[in-house]
C-alpha cells in the first residue's frame, strides 16, 4: 500500500525551472518546491561536464568539475535560502534525496488528508507550494513542517543505506562484530538514521535560524514565535521517524537453527510516519508566546477546551508540559469550506464525497451543509478474464454505472 | 402567482414582494394551533363544513375536502404539525432551524419565497405529513371515507404467512394528500412545478418504507398460522430519508419542450447535463439558499446570533460553521443533573441531583 502511493512519477519540469530566476518571490519561496519539480540530473544539466571532452581549457578555469557542477545545480534550485545552498554545495549528491524527501512528505500529506476539507492541495505554479497555509500558523502548517522534515530525514537515511551518497553509508556505530549478551550480533546494514536526522536539522531548519533583516520589533517578534513553532514541529517530525525505527533479525545456521542471529536497524515505511503524524495532528496543542522567551506554553489552561473533548483525566492535562513529539500551532484553522484564493483555500466545492456514513469524507461534513450533486458515471473495466492456451488472456469489457457525489 | 414569473422585467424587489404575498397564508397554519389539534378556535355548535369555509387561508378545493367529514380537519392539522415538528428536528443543527412564527399568517416567514432547498424540504415533509396523518386516521376508523387497505387482504403470498389484520391504506393517504396539498399549485409556473415535484417526492418517501408486522397464531405460539399487515413507519424515518434527499437535492430550471408547446410542454430539467436527472423521489429546487447567517426580518431569517453551538464538532452544529466565522462566547452554566444513581430492589432507581458546571457556547 505504501508502495502504491509513493509510486507517482517525479515531475521533471526542468525547463521552467531553469528559465525562472531563483530569486523570484524569495520571501515566499520554499525549499519544499523541490518536492514538486524535482532536481535536474546533474550530468545533463551542467554545462562543463558536457564539454569536458572538447578541450583542456575549461578544466583550467574550473579546476574542479565536480565543484562547478555542484555550483550549477545548487545555484539554480528554486526556493533555497543562502544557508541551504551552502548545504547543497557541501553535499551535492544529497540534493536529490532532499527533493525526494519533500516529495514524500507532500504526497503523504495529501494521502493523509485526502478525505478532509483541507486536502493538502499544492499549487504547482507557486514556489511557496502551499501558499497562504504556510504563512498562517495553524495545525495544518504544523503538519506540513513535520511531515516534510521527516521526509527529508527518511529519504536521506535511505539514500545512505543505498550507497547513493558519498558522505554516509550504513550506521557505523553498531557495526562491531561482538556478540551482544542476548546472543545475537549486529550485522547487515543498519540504517544510519543519525546522519539523516542531522542532515534534516541542518537543511530543513536553516530558514528558521536565519534572522530577518527588518528592524521592526513587532515583525521580529512574530518571526521569532513562528520560528520556534516551526523548529518544534520539524523536530517532532524527525522524532516520529526515530521512534518508529525497527530492528530486523535474521537467523543463520544449519536449516535455520538460529545458531547465529544477526540484527540490523531499519527505517519504518513512510506511511507509518504519516499515520503517526496524523494522530499527532489531531491532538496538536495551541501555544502562545510566553514571557520567558525560550519556552512555549499551552494557550489554554482549561482542560475541557484543550485538544481533547473528554473530561477524563483532564485535570492534570494542562499541567503536562509540552512534549517534544507534540505538534504545536499558534493560530486556529479556518473552516476550509469556501474557496478563498486570497488565503489559499481551495474550498470543498466539487470534491467527491460519500453519501452515507459519518466520517470526514461524508457529504454531510465535507460539503459544509451546501449539499451535493449526483452524477452518473460509467465505469468500464475488463472482466471475466480467461486464460487461453497458449499464451494469452481474453477478457470482456464490463460496464458498471455508478452514482458519483460531489459537493456543491 | 401564475402571473408572477412572466413579468420578470419588473424590478426584483417588486417581484419578491409579489412572491411573498403568494406564500402568505397557507394550510400550514393548521399545524400551528397547539397540540390539541385544529378545533380550538372553532365554534363547536356550527357544522364542520362551516368551520372549514371560515378558514380563508384554504383555497376552495381545500375547503371542500376539509368539509368532507368531521375529522378531516383534525387529520390535516395533525399532518401539518407532524411536518413542522419533523422539519424543526431535522434542521435543529443548521443555520436555518425551521423557525416558525405563530403570530404571523405566514408560518415560515418569508424564507419560503426563495425557491431553495429548504423550501423543497418543507413542501415534501408537509405533503408526507398529511398523507401520513390521513392514513393513520383511516386505520383508526376516524374517517368515513376510508378504512384499512382493502387490497391487502385479497393479495396472495407464496410464503407461509398470510395478509390479514388491518393494513394501513397508504394509497388513500397519498391520494388525499395529492388532492389537498397540490390544490394550491399551478403546473405552468416553475415554482408550481417545483412544489408539485417535491410534494410528490414527500409522499413517495412513505410508500417504499412501509413496514410489515407479523403475528403468530396457533397452539402456544407454534406459529402454524402467521398473519401480517402493513404499517406506517415512524415519521422520524421519513424525516431522515427526506433529510438525505435534501442534502442531495438537484438544482433545476424550466425547460420548455418546443415540439409540444401547447400540451404540458413545461418541465423541469437539471441545470447541467452532467448532473443526474432527478427522479420522482428526489427533491428539486430553483434557487440557491441564502446563507441564513444574519438576521433579516423581511425574510423571516432569525440569524445565528445567540444560538448554542458545539465547540468541538466539525459539522454544521459546530461553532465554526454555525457562527459564520463571527466566533462564539463561552460561559459557565450550572445544570442540574441526575447523578450517583443506584438500583434499589425492586425495582427502582434512585438518583441524587447534582449541580454540574458546564461550558455553554453561543454564537456572537
Amino acid at each position: 500500500m505504501g508502495q502504491a502511493r509513493l509510486a507517482l512519477p517525479l515531475p521533471v519540469l526542468l525547463l521552467p525551472l531553469l528559465l525562472r530566476a531563483p530569486t523570484t518571490s524569495a520571501a515566499n519561496a520554499n525549499w519544499m518546491y523541490l518536492g514538486l519539480v524535482g532536481v535536474p540530473p546533474p550530468l545533463q544539466q551542467a554545462a562543463p561536464s558536457g564539454g569536458s571532452g572538447e578541450g583542456e581549457g575549461l578544466d583550467v578555469i574550473l579546476d574542479d568539475p565536480e565543484l562547478a557542477e555542484a555550483r550549477a545545480v545548487c545555484g539554480s534550485l528554486p526556493g533555497l535560502i543562502g544557508a541551504q545552498t551552502n548545504v547543497c554545495m557541501e553535499h551535492p549528491s544529497a540534493i536529490k534525496s532532499i527533493a525526494e524527501g519533500a516529495r514524500r512528505g507532500i504526497q503523504e500529506c495529501q494521502f493523509q488528508f485526502r478525505h478532509e476539507r483541507w486536502n493538502c492541495s499544492t499549487n504547482e505554479h507557486e514556489q511557496s507550494v502551499f501558499g497562504y497555509i504556510l504563512e498562517r500558523g495553524s495545525k495544518e502548517t504544523a503538519f506540513i513542517y513535520a511531515v516534510t522534515s521527516a521526509g527529508v530525514a527518511h529519504a536521506v537515511t535511505q539514500a545512505c543505506s543505498g550507497g547513493e551518497l558519498t558522505d554516509c553509508g550504513c550506521d557505523p556505530g553498531i557495526s562491531d562484530q561482538r556478540t551482544t549478551p542476548q546472543g545475537w550480533k549486529w550485522g547487515g546494514c543498519s540504517d544510519n538514521l543519525h546522519y539523516g536526522l542531522q542532515f534534516s536539522r541542518k537543511f530543513v531548519d536553516a530558514p528558521e535560524r536565519t534572522k530577518p533583516n527588518s528592524g521592526d520589533p513587532k515583525a521580529r517578534k512574530q518571526f521569532a514565535v513562528r520560528a520556534r513553532m516551526n523548529l518544534h514541529n520539524n523536530e517532532a517530525g524527525r522524532q516520529v521517524v526515530s521512534s518508529l525505527l525497527r530492528m530486523h533479525c535474521r537467523c543463520h545456521g544449519v536449516s535455520g537453527s538460529c545458531e547465529l542471529k544477526t540484527c540490523w536497524r531499519t527505517l519504518p515505511a513512510f506511511s507509518e510516519v504519516g499515520d503517526l503524524l496524523k494522530r499527532k495532528y489531531r491532538q496538536a496543542v495551541q501555544i502562545t508566546a510566553s514571557r520567558g522567551r525560550r519556552r512555549m506554553r499551552r494557550k489554554s489552561k482549561n482542560p475541557r477546551s484543550g485538544s481533547n473533548q473528554s473530561n477524563r483525566g483532564g485535570r492534570n492535562k494542562w499541567k503536562r508540559s509540552l512534549s517534544k513529539g507534540d505538534l504545536v500551532h499558534i493560530h486556529k484553522s479556518p473552516d476550509y469550506c469556501v474557496t478563498d484564493p486570497a488565503r489559499g483555500i481551495a474550498g470543498t466545492s466539487g470534491r467527491a464525497c460519500n453519501k452515507t456514513g459519518s466520517g470526514a469524507q461524508s457529504c454531510d461534513l465535507l460539503c459544509c451543509g451546501r449539499g451535493y450533486n449526483t452524477q452518473v458515471v460509467k465505469h468500464v473495466e475488463r472482466c471475466h478474464c480467461k486464460f487461453v492456451w497458449c499464451c494469452y488472456v481474453t477478457c470482456k469489457t464490463c460496464e458498471t454505472v455508478m452514482d458519483r457525489h460531489t459537493c456543491k | 402567482m401564475a402571473t408572477a414569473p412572466r413579468r420578470t422585467a419588473w424590478p426584483p424587489v417588486f417581484a419578491l414582494l409579489l412572491l411573498m404575498e403568494s406564500t402568505v397564508a397557507n394550510w400550514w397554519m393548521l399545524g400551528m394551533h397547539g397540540s390539541s389539534g385544529s378545533a380550538v378556535e372553532f365554534n363547536p355548535m356550527s357544522s364542520h363544513k362551516d368551520n372549514c369555509n371560515r378558514l380563508d387561508y384554504l383555497v376552495e378545493r381545500q375547503q371542500q375536502l376539509c368539509g368532507l367529514s368531521e375529522n378531516v380537519l383534525t387529520a390535516i392539522s395533525t399532518g401539518a404539525k407532524l411536518g413542522i415538528d419533523e422539519c424543526q428536528h431535522q434542521f435543529r443543527n443548521s443555520r436555518w432551524n425551521c423557525s416558525t412564527f405563530s403570530n404571523s399568517s405566514n408560518v415560515f416567514g418569508g424564507v419560503l419565497s426563495v425557491h431553495s432547498r429548504e423550501t423543497a424540504f418543507v413542501y415534501a415533509i408537509s405533503a408526507a405529513g398529511v398523507a401520513y396523518a390521513v392514513t393513520r386516521a383511516c386505520s383508526r376508523g376516524e374517517l368515513n371515507e376510508c378504512s384499512c387497505d382493502p387490497r391487502a387482504r385479497v393479495r396472495k403470498t407464496k410464503k407461509k404467512w398470510k395478509w390479514g389484520g388491518c393494513s394501513e391504506d397508504i394509497r388513500f393517504g397519498e391520494k388525499f394528500s395529492k388532492e389537498f396539498v397540490d390544490a394550491r399549485e399551478h403546473g405552468d409556473a416553475p415554482e408550481g412545478l417545483m412544489n408539485l415535484h417535491n410534494n410528490e417526492a414527500g409522499r413517495r418517501s412513505i410508500r417504499s418504507r412501509m413496514e410489515r408486522i407479523c403475528k403468530c397464531h396457533g397452539m402456544s405460539g407454534s406459529c402454524s398460522v402467521q398473519v401480517c399487515w402493513r404499517k406506517l413507519p415512524p415519521f422520524r424515518v421519513l424525516g431522515d430519508a427526506l433529510g438525505q434527499a435534501y442534502e442531495g437535492a438537484t438544482q433545476v430550471k424550466l425547460a420548455e419542450n418546443k415540439r409540444r408547446r401547447h400540451a404540458r410542454g413545461k418541465k423541469l430539467r437539471a441545470v447541467s447535463r452532467e448532473i443526474k436527472p432527478p427522479n420522482r423521489t428526489d427533491l428539486v429546487y430553483l434557487e440557491d439558499s441564502p446563507d441564513y447567517c444574519e438576521r433579516n426580518d423581511t425574510m423571516g431569517i432569525l440569524g445565528t446570533r445567540g444560538r448554542v453551538c458545539n465547540r468541538t464538532s466539525p459539522g454544521l452544529d459546530g461553532c465554526r460553521l454555525l457562527c459564520c466565522g463571527r466566533g462564539h462566547n463561552t460561559r459557565m452554566k450550572e445544570v442540574e443533573d441526575k447523578c450517583q444513581c443506584r438500583f434499589v430492589w425492586c425495582c427502582n432507581v434512585e438518583c441524587k441531583t447534582c449541580r454540574v458546571r458546564r461550558d455553554e457556547h453561543t454564537c456572537k
